[in-house]
């Protein structure tokens, strides 16, 4: 169940290390459409580095989808540069490529072929020559390669689309909704996958709008509004998500007071005059013990998670 | 570039089939009507001469008159100049409309695009299939006509047919050229790239073919690339330069435009 704070929670500093040099690197990344007023991405600045999984997530239309498109070099960017790998996206977009897998938010595969001869044809433009890590893809996802792409169900073409990005083992992943339509089964082996990758220092931005699976899969999420990069958070280490909040109903105003100033806790809000909400920020135990200081006379837990963190920038509308 | 040529040629060897059946099953029928008219060639070119100048070039292009029992003269008014073009403009027009904007209604351009491959070239294996599937469907209807004709009496150097189907082919491709040029340049639909295409080729048709009846259709003719086409001219031998003018300039403006537009244009 999603629990909603009337609070604003500020994450502390991010508690990653950006390096030298970044696999994707955006700076000021901005698009806007021929025939529009509006910036469709706007003074996108965002770094994925080597063997990191960097989720970038927000409703329909927010603007994922362009900037992933526009680092895929199918759109051309109005204003700001980006590297992949070092490389120009627009200039030295043929040469990038071959390090690079790219998997669409809607697969489109040719109807009339099957996923096997499609699969021939793009590992071959791929320029790729090792094709065992591919047949062991197949085997993973059990994909059925030998029935027109047409007639397949959307999770199995979802499958040819992970096929397709994954096979040829790129430095680079750009993943659109990777798991949209695969049955849970076949999401764990997507994960494994994923895992793989990023174990052999490849770097992957992969857009959601699934926040659970954000939450999961992602070293770090940034949340895109209307164009705008508006947030980012570290979702491994000490950060905010996944540390208990603790709602407490205190005896007294006075104790209120009191329990702003109180060690190992960190203030989030208040409900009313009694009631407040509060964060672990070191040790449980040191908390529970912080808590045990005061006229507690009602206490709940929860935890704080990506949802929350989303919401809380896009509010009820979504 | 080869890839993308070999897997465009396999996925359309049904159609090039069917297509490459269609333009020889025509072909024969066209010649085998020969032995007939011939035989009664002063009635069929009383009816031909007879109609004004108008209708008269609707079939036969600037020829003056006509006379079905000479080859040349019934391989250009029956064959080259309308029956054989109407079927390959159709496929110029058809193919290459769907050559990138399929892919790009149907998103499978992406698939594409996401590899080490350049627009540019991407391109070429595009533009290169659509000659490679008319080189084929051509060069068998050339090959069929070739021997047939002499079984059917009509004695022409097969050097000759050969130029003309070749002009005729090339000529029919030029208006794929611009409906895949016009696609390529810009964002222009599918439909919009064939629509204007067709209106370039039959509209051309019907204004090179009426002007001989209103003088004020002379000048709009000039600009219509029917006006230049005379297959019975190259069937003879004869020089046709505003011909290989367009086709040239068709072929340069066209992949100019087309590299131009396409190398730094959204796509999809």
């Amino acid at each position: 169940m999603v629990t909603r704070y009337p609070c604003k929670v500020k994450w502390s500093v991010l508690d990653y290390t950006i390096g030298m040099n970044a696999v994707i690197d955006c700076q000021k990344l901005s698009k806007r459409y021929r025939g529009t007023d509006f910036f469709a991405l706007k003074d996108l600045d965002l770094k994925v580095e080597a063997g990191e999984v960097y989720g970038f997530i927000g409703p329909n239309g927010a603007g994922k989808s362009t900037a992933i498109r526009t680092l895929m070099n199918f759109i051309q960017p109005t204003e700001g540069t980006a590297t992949i790998l070092g490389k120009d996206i627009v200039n030295d977009s043929v040469e990038l490529k071959r390090h690079v897998g790219y998997l669409s938010g809607d697969v489109a595969l040719y109807k009339k072929t099957t996923g096997r001869e499609l699969l021939d044809y793009l590992f071959k433009l791929q320029g790729a020559t090792d094709p065992a890590y591919r047949h062991k893809l197949e085997k993973r996802f059990h994909a059925d390669l030998d029935k027109p792409t047409g007639s397949l169900s959307k999770g199995n073409r979802q499958k040819i689309g992970i096929l397709q990005a994954f096979m040829h083992q790129p430095e680079v992943l750009i993943l659109d909704e990777p798991t949209s339509g695969l049955d849970p089964l076949m999401q764990e082996a997507f994960y494994d996958t994923m895992s793989e990758a990023r174990r052999r220092g490849a770097a992957l931005l992969i857009s959601s709008h699934n926040l659970a699976e954000a939450q999961r899969i992602s070293d770090r999420v940034g949340i895109i509004k209307q164009g705008r990069l508006i947030h980012e958070q570290a979702i491994s280490g000490n950060t905010g998500l996944g540390k208990p909040v603790f709602r407490l109903v205190l005896g007294s105003i006075g104790e209120v007071a009191k329990l702003k100033k109180a060690p190992h806790l960190k203030f989030l809000s208040k409900e009313g005059d009694v009631t407040v909400l509060v964060q672990a920020t070191g040790k449980l135990p040191s908390a529970l013990q912080s808590i045990a200081g005061f006229d507690v006379r009602e206490l709940t837990t929860q935890q704080l998670n990506l949802e929350d963190e989303f919401l809380e920038f896009y509010g009820s509308a979504t | 570039m080869i890839t993308t040529l070999l897997w465009e040629l396999k996925q359309r060897r049904s159609a090039i089939l069917w297509w490459t059946i269609g333009s020889v099953v025509l072909s024969i029928g066209i010649l085998a009507l020969y032995p007939p008219i011939r035989d009664q060639a002063n009635q069929f070119n009383q009816v031909f001469n007879q109609l004004p100048a108008g209708l008269r070039q609707l079939k036969t292009g600037g020829a003056e008159r006509i006379n079905v029992a000479d080859p040349v003269s019934f391989l250009n008014s029956q064959l080259f100049y309308i029956t054989l073009p109407i079927l390959w403009i159709i496929l110029a027009i058809t193919r290459a409309g769907s050559l990138l904007g399929r892919d790009e209604e149907d998103q499978t351009i992406e698939l594409l695009l996401a590899r080490p491959i350049s627009r540019g070239r991407l391109l070429l294996a595009k533009a290169a299939d659509l000659v490679l599937e008319f080189m084929i469907i051509g060069g068998v209807t050339l090959a069929v006509i070739s021997l047939l004709a002499p079984l059917f009496g009509l004695h022409i150097a097969t050097s000759r047919l050969a130029i003309a189907a070749a002009y005729t082919a090339i000529f029919s491709l030029s208006f794929g050229l611009i409906s895949f040029g016009l696609q390529a340049a810009s964002s222009l639909t599918r439909r919009a790239a064939s629509t204007l295409a067709v209106f370039v080729s039959f509209g051309g048709y019907l204004i090179a073919s009426l002007s001989a009846l209103t003088d004020w259709l002379h000048v709009p003719a000039k600009f219509a690339p029917y006006h230049y086409f005379a297959p019975d001219k190259v069937m003879l031998g004869q020089a046709v330069q505003g011909l290989n003018l367009y086709l040239i300039g068709t072929l340069l403006v066209m992949s100019i435009l087309a590299y131009l537009g396409f190398r730094r244009r959204d796509i999809g």
